[in-house]
């Protein structure tokens, strides 16, 4: 049991369903995962007192978005953006809201389409001219890491593609995945080199689409007798370049997950299910490391024997089928990741794949970079109060 | 200000991405370092990134480098572009500074670990450099 009650709980959560939307507009699909979490949580618009949305990187400020979506009783605003963790940043800026007393139902939502659209924008500002000359993409980041972890600890090909393989055997059995089907590990391991050592199935799939949650404070999700997954802990932190010595074996997981398990009461053997970034293979290697569910080095072989496989693994992850088969909307995975743990604290995952008797999930985002700079954040949900 | 007055004004003191960029048009491969703390840091910046000072100087590292990690990019053929590999990494300096850099190093052994020093090339976009083996320089 935790050590205090949980100020707040997620009360509504919406996944869009689609994976391809060309018609419309991304206010669009945010109005309609905005609206689906509304529904999920018995709400409308005017209930929404807090509003939390970042953007501004797709030309929408959280205030046109508001309008947009009839928000008029909003009275605490928050569009802080750290690129692919803002869902989980935003739930413990929601929680700390309501504490506050600044708003008691906050909605967070966001959505993009990617595929509608050219490539993302490139940085140019701060320390990004400096690299501009290299042949530096996300994917070549992120190899980058891996190719460390290799030489640091032994790390091998089979046991990143085995966190693809078991992101497949999830997705098998999410019709709306966007690779809704098992893969093997030979298929991965055949699959074009991209940037060696990462293939083309060790990478996140892009799609459009987006996501929404409702957060809530005790008395209003009480009220409500809605099914609910409580916050009991959270932590957000920059892993920068460390002003040029960097350390890619740490991804800032290490510096959230103490403190979020802390203010929960909590260790990482009490976690029954967790919802890891998947950008990448070596994502959730390095994720599971920092956050303490193994020693540093040893995720490789933690993830072997389907440790990672629903439901009877020694830790089930992403059951939607993750970034890596299922959804990564507006390229961003934090919401998608939130939305799968709230079905597993509430009970509503598939039932292939649910956990039973789970009493805390984990939550973990990955901003921006692991192989340049990164943000980081831990969200710990419980299925009660205490 | 009159037109007067501004024409008196004396030239502005090169910033300090320009200083960087005087620095490598010589062929030198420097790092930022702070005349105020002493601190070897990447990337350029205006100020000290420990102490806030302004007062930013280049010094050219000790050479060899290692490389701390490495990729190769593999780009398949396509109609208008010919595909091909390139290669991409960390190499650390002697005072652990870790930067990013192209590798021109041959791939069929150990490469991380490996000696590098940067080579400089002239491009259209002005003097850049890759990292190539120390060994034999």
């Amino acid at each position: 049991m935790s050590r205090a009650a949980s100020p707040a709980a997620i009360i509504g959560a919406y996944e869009h369903p689609l994976r391809k939307i060309p018609d419309g507009t991304t206010a669009d699909v945010i109005a309609d995962v905005s609206f689906g979490a509304l529904a999920d949580a018995g709400l409308a618009p005017a209930d929404i007192d807090g509003f939390f949305f970042a953007g501004t990187h797709q030309g929408l400020s959280a205030v046109a978005m508001a309008d947009h979506l009839g928000l008029d009783n909003v009275r605490h605003i928050d569009s802080t953006d750290i690129g692919g963790a803002s869902t989980l940043l935003q739930i413990g800026h929601a929680v700390e809201a309501i504490k506050a007393g600044k708003c008691s139902i906050a909605l967070i939502a966001m959505g993009g389409r990617p595929l509608q659209t050219a490539g993302r924008p490139p940085l140019s500002e701060a320390g990004a001219r400096y690299q501009a000359d290299l042949d530096l993409s996300q994917i070549a980041q992120y190899a980058m890491v891996a190719q460390r972890h290799m030489y640091e600890y032994g790390t091998t090909r089979e046991q990143l593609a085995k966190v693809k393989v078991t992101a497949s055997q999830h997705a098998q059995h999410n019709p709306n995945a966007r690779l809704p089907y098992a893969v093997t590990l030979e298929q991965v391991l055949e699959s074009p080199l991209i940037s060696d050592p990462l293939r083309r199935l060790d990478c996140c799939v892009t799609t459009d689409g987006g996501g929404a949650i409702i957060v809530a404070s005790a008395d209003v999700v009480r009220a409500s007798g809605k099914p609910a997954a409580w916050v009991h802990g959270w932590a957000e932190a920059t892993r920068t370049m460390a002003r040029g010595r960097i350390d890619l074996m740490r991804g800032g997981a290490e510096r959230t997950g103490g403190v979020a398990f802390e203010q929960a009461g909590l260790k990482p053997s009490d976690i029954g299910y967790a919802s890891i970034y998947d950008s990448f293979t070596i994502t959730v290697l390095l994720t599971l490391e920092g956050l303490g569910f193994c020693e540093p080095g040893t995720a490789g072989r933690f993830v072997e024997d389907d440790g990672l496989l629903a439901p009877f693994g020694k830790l089930p992850i992403n059951t939607d089928g993750g970034g890596l088969s299922n959804n990564h909307p507006d390229r961003r995975g934090g919401m998608a990741r939130t939305i799968e743990a709230v079905r597993q604290v509430r009970g509503q995952a598939h039932p292939e794949l649910q956990v039973q008797d789970l009493d805390h999930a984990l939550i973990h985002g990955t901003g921006h970079s692991l192989g340049t700079i990164a943000s980081t954040a831990t969200v710990v949900l419980g299925r009660s109060e205490r | 200000m009159s037109n007067e007055a501004a024409s008196e004004t004396a030239p502005a003191e090169l910033g300090y991405h320009e200083r960087f960029l005087a620095e490598r048009e010589q062929g030198r491969f420097v790092v930022p370092w702070c005349q105020e703390c002493g601190l070897r840091f990447w990337h350029p910046r205006r100020h000290c990134p420990e102490c806030g000072s302004t007062r930013i100087d280049y010094v050219e590292p000790t050479w060899p480098a290692h490389i701390y990690t490495y990729t190769v990019n593999h780009r398949p053929k396509k109609d208008d572009e010919p595909g091909g590999t390139s290669t991409v990494g960390y190499v650390e300096l002697e005072d652990g500074l870790r930067i990013l850099a192209t590798l021109e190093v041959p791939l069929d052994g150990d490469v991380i670990g490996m000696a590098v020093r940067p080579e400089a090339r002239s491009t259209e976009a002005g003097v850049g450099f890759v990292f190539v083996p120390a060994t034999g320089s």
